[in-house]
């Protein structure tokens, strides 16, 4: 049976089976990983086994193509952290005050790097940090070694990644590219009944939420994009068109928005005549997305989109024409909303178009895909987030350090190095707090397991096959918890817990004091790095959230005064970013509402601002330019009343804003209807656009 | 070829480097054969690829080795 055949009949189990079956499965294979990767590691007498395990349970995920490019990013950090602690261990070696400042500066470094990047590129960071403690340490007291030292722990990851590759591709593996193929079908399906909904009359009043939504696929899309590049070939192939479909799909969604959006505020003016000379181009634009009526399950059966959408494009004259027409019969100001409408259905009709063809280019497995335009998928970083991670990191490790000088305390080590991990760790996830809480939610049940284990199990373990069999259930204990929803960091901090307090090592030593001990330095490492969190720089969840939530509303900034090649996708990308950050910071039973509303409307804020600036650039390349330094004074205006909240204010710019379209509806009246005055048009669909975003924006709860 | 490679005075098994060799061999042969489509004959994608890499990685050890 192939295996295509098979996921199409595991589709007809119940929903929760099939979960069930794929959390049961992520188990056996973390098990096996974990069993494989002790195996060779004693098979090849490696010094600590041990850490080999705990490589295969940190990088246990879901899906193949995430293993593999978790995998590939923690050997890149050990190699880089390995190499990082010899040159260190060579200069420094005589110095100890001086060797553990260093070790702390290049943690703290490493730990902003974390906070700054994301995904697994971050966690390539952690490690690259919190290496150096590995191997520096150890190492110091025994420089001469240093170099073997740093060799043996490369080759532990490296076995524990090579058995987890192994498993987690091999063994019923769950491909991340299979996912990929089913978001970006789904985003398809739901960006056609998007447009629906926002082109119908009076469409659907959630489209904040469809947004929000989509900003979700988004970044999914995004992470299983880089996931699959490791796992699938095709994917690799295809990965240029992939990062196209996701831009053109987040470019498309807000030009329908905000079609949607000047739709509306026709309805709401009572330019009753202009919004029925629209409607039958709408319905066409609505039926043309379609194939036979229906939505296209596939890439393959959207082949035809494409061209129906550029047949509607080149027709367009006759539209304009036909526009033209319904103009001369209703006032000056409903033909300029007219005209500056159509020119925003315009641009919706053609990003659908793009999107379309992008969509239907996924369907070849062959190389090419030439003329699809780039996009950027940057994040919003917070620089102040990201320095502040860093101090706390360097600052708990010389804590933690001098305490262990101080009291000469035997376990000082695995202290130490927990709360490294735990800083750096914490610095890198959006809810710190959260995540603390779960790690030590799973160290504290961790620690019955591990005593369970040392004091019945493993004694009685007089072989390989016996270890295997008694250290069974506690593995598939850990990997389990991994896979309820929301204690993936309470499964990490049980393995992190279990599999280094068990500290397998070959030969075995058994002695239950020092492992007591051990496990000790572990739960104070742990409780060091979670107790900096209240202490140093508060990591309030609810500050942060508010901090994302501004920095939402500057990144007007970039729309009102960035470069305007690329603005556009730069700034988008930015909005949806911190909007998906505010949202994952809201407080348990907080409503998401506010946050989506505040999002969407900056996104037409800056939509507006974007749209203003390219017109008057247009027209200053036409030397018919007005007054660029008036737009840019307003603009500036809005922005300052903006970030203030300003109700007055706002209610004044809007006020100024429908004398700018008053003058701009003149310009256009007493313009010669046939001539270019496209420009006029840009300028009078952003002065709109402005408009209602800004009259939103007044209406946000959370803005008010 | 010497079974054992210094690495200033280090000794790592010279089947590291002939894995290390043949990795970039692999990416790119891989590379080619999902641009051909070669793929979509396979069954199981990833077992195929695992056992290509050990053919390359095990000719190149066994022609250093022998």
């Amino acid at each position: 049976m192939n295996a295509a055949r098979l996921a199409a009949s595991l589709e007809r189990l119940p929903l929760w089976l099939r979960q069930e079956a794929a959390a049961w499965l992520f188990v056996t294979r973390t098990v096996l990983g974990i069993l494989l990767a002790l195996g060779i590691a004693f098979r090849f007498d490696l010094s600590s086994p041990g850490s080999a395990a705990v490589t295969v349970s940190i990088i246990a995920l879901p899906q193949a193509g995430m293993v593999l490019e978790k995998s590939f990013y923690r050997l890149l950090g050990t190699f880089l952290g390995a190499i990082v602690t010899l040159l260190m261990l060579s200069g420094l070696v005589q110095h100890r005050d001086l060797f553990i400042v260093a070790v702390a500066a290049w943690i703290g470094l490493c730990t902003a790097a974390a906070a700054w990047f994301r995904g697994f590129q971050a966690y390539g960071w952690l490690l690259c940090g919190y290496t150096t403690c590995l191997i520096g340490f150890p190492a110091f007291g025994d420089a001469t070694h240093a170099l073997a030292i740093a060799v043996d722990r490369v080759t532990i990851v490296s076995v524990g990644i090579l058995s987890a590759g192994l498993v987690n591709a091999v063994i019923l593996p769950s491909r991340s590219a299979d996912t990929l193929v089913q978001v970006v079908r789904r985003s398809f399906g739901d960006f056609v009944s998007f447009l629906d909904a926002a082109t119908a009359p009076g469409g659907a009043a959630r489209l904040a939420t469809t947004q929000q939504q989509f900003s979700r696929d988004l970044a999914n899309l995004e992470a299983l994009r880089a996931a699959s590049l490791f796992e699938d070939p095709a994917s690799r192939v295809r990965n240029s068109r992939l990062a196209a479909f996701s831009g053109c799909f987040m470019y498309a969604s807000t030009r329908l928005q905000v079609l949607h959006r000047q739709l509306d505020a026709l309805e709401q003016e009572g330019h009753d005549a202009a919004l029925a000379a629209l409607q039958p181009t709408l319905s066409r634009f609505r039926a043309l997305v379609r194939v036979a009526a229906a939505i296209p399950g596939s890439a393959r059966e959207a082949a035809p989109i494409a061209g129906q959408l550029q047949h509607l494009l080149e027709e367009w004259g006759e539209r304009q024409a036909e526009w033209q027409s319904a103009a001369e019969r209703v006032d000056s100001r409903g033909r300029a909303a007219l005209l500056a409408t159509g020119l925003l259905l315009r641009e919706a009709v053609e990003n659908a178009r793009a999107l379309a063809t992008v969509y239907a280019q996924l369907h070849s497995s062959r190389g090419g895909g030439g003329g699809v335009p780039r996009f950027r998928h940057g994040v919003a970083s917070d620089a102040l987030l990201a320095t502040v991670g860093g101090v706390r990191a360097a600052a708990v490790l010389m804590v933690t350090c001098a305490f262990w000088i101080a009291t000469a305390w035997p376990e000082g080590f695995s202290a130490t190095l927990l709360a490294a991990v735990g800083c750096a760790l914490f610095a890198s996830v959006p809810n710190p707090t959260l995540a603390a809480r779960q790690m030590c939610m799973g160290f504290l049940v961790g620690l019955p397991a591990l005593l369970i284990c040392y004091t019945w199990a493993l004694p009685a373990a007089n072989g390989f096959g016996m270890l295997c069999l008694g250290l069974l259930p506690f593995l598939a204990f850990g990997a389990w918890l991994m896979t309820r929803p929301g204690q993936t960091l309470s499964g990490s901090g049980y393995f992190l817990m279990f599999l280094t307090g068990l500290d397998l090592t070959s030969p075995m030593k058994y002695d239950f004091i020092s492992m007591c001990i051990n496990a000790l330095g572990l739960l104070a490492g742990i409780g060091v790095a979670t107790l900096s969190l209240g202490v140093l720089a508060p990591a309030d969840p609810d500050w942060r959230r508010q901090r994302a939530l501004r920095l939402l509303i500057r990144s007007l900034h970039l729309a009102a005064h960035g470069r305007l090649e690329q603005l556009q996708p730069r700034f988008e990308a930015r909005v949806r970013d911190l909007t998906l950050q505010a949202m994952a910071l809201r407080p348990t039973g907080g409503s998401v509402v506010d946050d989506e509303a505040l999002g969407f409307v900056i996104l037409d804020i800056g939509d507006a601002f974007i749209r203003w600036r390219t017109a008057i650039a247009a027209e200053a390349r036409e030397a018919q330019a007005r007054d660029p330094g008036a737009a840019a004074a307003f603009i500036d205006a809005t922005l300052d009343a903006v970030a203030k909240r300003d109700g007055r204010a706002l209610g004044q710019l809007i006020r100024e804003l429908e004398d700018l379209q008053t003058a701009a509806v003149q310009e256009l009246a007493a313009g010669d209807p046939d001539t270019a005055l496209c420009a006029v048009v840009a300028r009078v669909a952003a002065l709109r656009t402005l408009r209602t975003g800004l009259t939103d924006f007044g209406e946000v709860p959370h803005a008010a | 070829m010497p079974r054992e490679v210094d690495l200033s005075g280090v000794y790592v098994p010279s089947l590291l480097v002939a894995f290390v060799v043949m990795l970039p061999v692999f990416w790119l042969l891989d590379g080619m054969l999902a641009r051909a489509g070669l793929y979509r004959w396979v069954w199981h994608i990833d077992l195929f690829r695992l056992c290509l890499f050990v053919v390359m990685f095990g000719t190149l050890g066994l022609y250093w080795y022998r």
